[in-house]
């Protein structure tokens, strides 16, 4: 289904109630009443193209084969994809540890709950550097790059990093952190005994497939959208430079 | 029962969807998109393990070179076949049973393949366990007397036949299996 504006808020969640994370996102609330996506969009001032764009993305994952998400201002995507890893980090992952913690065996327990109880942990460290590393390096890069183009004007240390294509060498590093996930998954399918109460394994399967799918979502629109337009927009500043169109301050 | 992966390359909105459909009623068949943004096509294949593409005649000559037959089979899908690929999917075709099978001939060789071997050998074993330790793929090396492609190799197997990609997540394996003593994991 294509999720249009003139459809009512609270039937695109009966559809697909997957979407209630994206709402989260979006600061949205539920008790929409008749109200259409439209006027859910304004009430909450939020851009009603790009949530369009977003909830269609995450609804459908083959949408992303229109371009239209990368018309929009970076600013608009970072806040997102940042909304998204406050998600991760303070919602699923505690749910997830949660539930994790609770894992009970019947032979040998303290051993298992140990090896799954690491090797959880594990991911959560990767997990968090991962995130750290977005946030505090590539979305201010990436927000700085928009910045110069729309002012004309840029410092010289930034232009350093513009003339190396970094955003290249930040996609090329871009570690697959979903490996682990993978792993995790097999591990409590496959490997471990079973447990005594199955469950909670189950819940958390259902959460573990939950979120590789939203972190999926999530790289897509990294990958697909923020990477290219940035480095379309240092191909642009090095050409504006070229022509002496921007400041180097 | 292995993965097939599907690449479709095709523009027109009717005939993505069209797969699309008939893709999602196939058992163990995952497809995606191609999106000509200068990614390299070669790279694209080996690194997704494209076992099938799906192109029309142009894409498909413009291409040819950069298709490693061994490895992926083409499905041209066009009004008319001018290629030379031993599959072919005509976009007036009536019967979806007609197209399935198509898609389903196409991948019959990787399944004939893959399922013969499931279980880990002795060596395999071996490679695991020194994983588990922390070792690097030279030192593996050296300790089994093999060379480090080998060792790559046996890697590769185990990552495929075990579902688990990891180091942190082969050692757990190791610990379960008992492979290596939980003592010996620093």
């Amino acid at each position: 289904m294509l999720i249009t504006k003139d459809n009512k808020m609270g039937d695109i969640i009966l559809h697909d109630h997957q979407l209630l994370a994206v709402l989260n996102r979006f600061d949205v609330k539920l008790g929409f009443g008749e109200k259409t996506v439209e006027e859910v969009c304004k009430l909450h001032n939020i851009n009603t193209d790009f949530f369009l764009e977003i909830t269609n993305a995450f609804h459908d994952g083959n949408f992303f084969t229109d371009k239209k998400l990368k018309s929009f201002s970076l600013v608009l995507i970072v806040e997102y994809l940042k909304k998204s890893h406050d998600f991760y980090t303070n919602k699923k992952i505690p749910e997830i540890e949660n539930l994790i913690n609770s894992i009970k065996y019947k032979t040998d327990d303290e051993k298992f709950s140990a090896i799954v109880k690491k090797f959880f942990k594990e991911y959560v460290d990767e997990l968090n550097s991962h995130i750290e590393r977005e946030e505090e390096n590539v979305y201010p890069y990436v927000i700085k790059l928009e910045k110069a183009i729309q002012n004309k004007e840029l410092e010289e240390n930034l232009f350093d990093e513009i003339k190396n294509q970094s955003i290249l060498k930040y996609r090329d590093e871009h570690d697959n952190i979903e490996e682990k996930l993978f792993d995790l998954k097999n591990i409590i399918i496959k490997y471990l005994p079973p447990p005594e109460n199955s469950d909670v394994c189950n819940v958390i399967l259902a959460k573990l497939f939950r979120l590789e799918q939203d972190l999926n979502n999530h790289s897509t629109i990294e990958n697909k959208v923020m990477i290219p337009a940035a480095n379309e927009m240092e191909k642009e500043i090095i050409k504006l430079q070229k022509q002496n169109l921007i400041k180097i301050i | 029962m292995p993965q097939i992966n599907v690449l479709i390359s095709e523009k027109a909105f009717i005939i993505k969807k069209g797969l699309q459909f008939i893709l999602n009623e196939i058992e163990n068949y995952s497809y995606q998109f191609y999106q000509n943004d200068n990614t390299n096509l070669k790279k694209y294949l080996s690194n997704n393990n494209i076992d099938i593409l799906i192109c029309n005649n142009e894409f498909h000559e413009e291409n040819k070179e950069n298709i490693d037959e061994r490895k992926t089979k083409t499905i041209i899908i066009d009004f008319e076949d001018k290629s030379y690929s031993k599959y072919y999917i005509n976009t007036l075709e009536q019967e979806k049973s007609a197209i399935t099978s198509i898609l389903q001939e196409a991948g019959k060789n990787k399944k004939d393949k893959e399922e013969k071997t499931e279980t880990i050998s002795e060596r395999e074993i071996a490679v695991v366990k020194c994983v588990a330790k922390g070792m690097t793929n030279k030192e593996i090396a050296e300790e089994l007397f093999i060379s480090q492609h080998t060792v790559i190799t046996h890697r590769k197997n185990i990552t495929r036949k075990l579902g688990i990609k990891t180091v942190s997540g082969l050692t757990v394996y190791a610990i379960l299996n008992n492979i290596i003593d939980i003592n010996e994991v620093n």
